[in-house]
């Protein structure tokens, strides 16, 4: 990948040798919400980089400020201190990142098809040409024939699935999840993290996943950023240089889950 | 299918035994027909002077339909800008309120004395009624959106009035469609109001007309015929809510299928 002007300095040398360029910057973020005693700090000083077309997880226990960080990135919110920056331009802006709400993710009176188009109807693009899009995705990635299905009519794995196709067809490079699997049960979980990596494969953008799930992060991300209980901030970032599809069961997955553990839990009897 | 048909059975079942209580009530106790007519004579009276009746009842279905526009659009419309204009809507609340507390039969004489005898004091009872149900329905549905898909549309960059057009409109139908349902029926409630104060025509006007002429099976078959509009009006929304909440209606579908009713 060229290096713009923008770019120039010693990052620019990095990432060079390493192809790539930094999609996401945070850097020195801070939040803090009204609490009952005076404010309640959410976030504090929290800094990392994003590489494009990776995958970077952050994971956390609950209520640590996750969600907060990244209605932050995705221009929601402001920040109270602190920086932003997304494709090198300061102060993201509601719309510059495709974002995956935790919760309510389709909206119920839009048929499968016509929640995944979503995006596409927002920016003004041709309907036709959506559903032409969209259809084959749902053909390829498992959701064929039930397109014409309402959210209540499918279950909680096909929902999800329904949002991620929404979300990577959003015209943006960044995709930011916010524990996209959280509701599911544990055997879906594990065959969706598989569905999503083939998914993201395939249409390689950058995502930026929260979760709690180990797992999760173990077997989909490039880093992973372990966040201490609120107010956040990184505790250790790890790097998996590990070839994918992963195993379950090979013994750098049990090595990183050990010490993911130990990170969130302390020391492990 | 065989559920509703079953459902149709039944209401038609009870309909008619309380006329049957009615009319056996009303012959056995030699209840004279200007106190209460059995619905036999009702009925007959409906039949053999619909010709007569035809007239009023375009009137006042004319006043209805006016009138539940007016308070539709009115109220909607009220209902979307006090949402968006908290400080409006703190200002207008109290008063909003107090429209409603006003008895509508006192002021209906005024209305007959600002607008004449004509169709517009009738619509203007009509939609002062209905309008309220609207308002208030509409606001509270538009408030009632899920904030994570305002996240999910703000995320992806759709303005104000996209947000309006294809979240908050559609999640606040449901609540929407309630309140159309109560104003419908209470404009009928409106028109016949305005007309019995004042007016030349209208099956309000026909009741007042056969009740000073001791005519009481023709007030009857005139209540008849505001009931059938009344029902028509009312089946025509809920036909609009079936098509509208497909979303919402196609599982509760299958959940009578599945469990044999509602849990």
């Amino acid at each position: 990948m060229p290096c713009g002007k923008r770019d120039l300095g010693v990052r620019c040398v990095v990432n060079a040798i390493e192809d790539r360029h930094t999609a996401v910057t945070v850097h020195d973020l801070s939040k803090t919400y009204p609490g009952v005693v005076g404010r309640m700090p959410v976030l504090r000083s929290l800094s990392f980089d994003v590489a494009s077309g990776g995958w970077t997880t952050l994971i956390g226990p609950s209520g640590c400020g996750k969600t907060t960080l990244l209605r932050i990135v995705a221009g929601l919110i402001p920040a109270d201190e602190g920086t932003v920056r997304i494709d090198g331009a300061s102060a993201p802006r509601a719309g510059s990142v495709s974002y995956l709400p935790q919760h309510d993710t389709l909206l119920p009176w839009r048929t499968a098809l016509d929640n995944a188009v979503l995006a596409w109807e927002i920016s003004g693009r041709p309907t036709a040409e959506a559903h032409a899009a969209a259809r084959s995705l749902f053909e390829r990635f498992g959701l064929a024939g039930f397109e014409a299905h309402y959210p209540l009519q499918l279950s909680g794995g096909m929902r999800q699935r329904v949002a991620v196709i929404r979300s990577f067809l959003v015209d943006r490079s960044i995709l930011l999840l916010d524990e996209p699997l959280g509701a599911l049960d544990p055997l879906t979980r594990t065959s969706m993290q598989d569905w999503l990596y083939g998914v993201w494969s395939e249409m390689r953008k950058t995502i930026v996943l929260v979760t709690h799930d180990v797992e999760e992060a173990l077997m989909l991300s490039d880093e992973i950023h372990v966040l201490g209980p609120r107010p956040a901030s990184i505790r250790k970032t790890i790097r998996i240089p590990d070839e994918r599809p992963r195993q379950r069961t090979s013994p750098s997955y049990y090595d990183g889950r050990e010490q993911l553990l130990r990170l969130l839990f302390g020391d492990l009897p | 299918m065989k559920r509703r048909a079953a459902a149709i059975v039944l209401g038609a079942a009870i309909i008619l035994a309380l006329l049957a209580v009615w009319e056996i009530c009303v012959r056995q106790l030699g209840v004279p027909q200007f106190v209460l007519p059995p619905p036999s004579a009702i009925l007959r009276a409906f039949v053999l002077q619909f010709p007569t009746l035809l007239p009023h009842i375009a009137t006042t279905l004319g006043e209805i339909v006016l009138g539940l526009t007016f308070a539709v659009v009115i109220g909607a419309g009220l209902g979307v800008v006090l949402f968006y204009a908290p400080a409006l809507d703190r200002a207008l609340h109290p008063l909003i309120i107090a429209s409603q507390m006003i008895p509508v039969f006192a002021i209906a004489p005024l209305l007959i004395v600002w607008f004449g005898y004509g169709l517009w004091p009738k619509v203007a009872v009509a939609a002062m009624i209905g309008f309220f149900p609207m308002v208030v329905n509409v606001s509270d549905g538009l408030r009632s959106t899920s904030p994570d898909h305002i996240d999910l549309l703000r995320s992806l960059g759709a303005s104000r009035w996209q947000t309006l057009i294809k979240l908050r409109l559609p999640s606040s139908l449901p609540a929407v469609l309630s309140g159309l349902k109560v104003a419908a029926t209470l404009s009928v409630v409106g028109a016949t109001i305005g007309e019995w104060v004042g007016a030349r025509q209208g099956l309000g006007y026909l009741m007042v007309q056969s009740h000073s002429q001791f005519r009481d099976t023709r007030v009857f078959a005139a209540i008849l015929a505001l009931t059938i509009l009344g029902l028509l009006l009312y089946g025509g929304i809920r036909m609009l809510e079936r098509r509208l909440l497909r979303w919402r209606t196609a599982v509760t579908d299958t959940e009578e299928e599945l469990y044999g009713g509602r849990w």
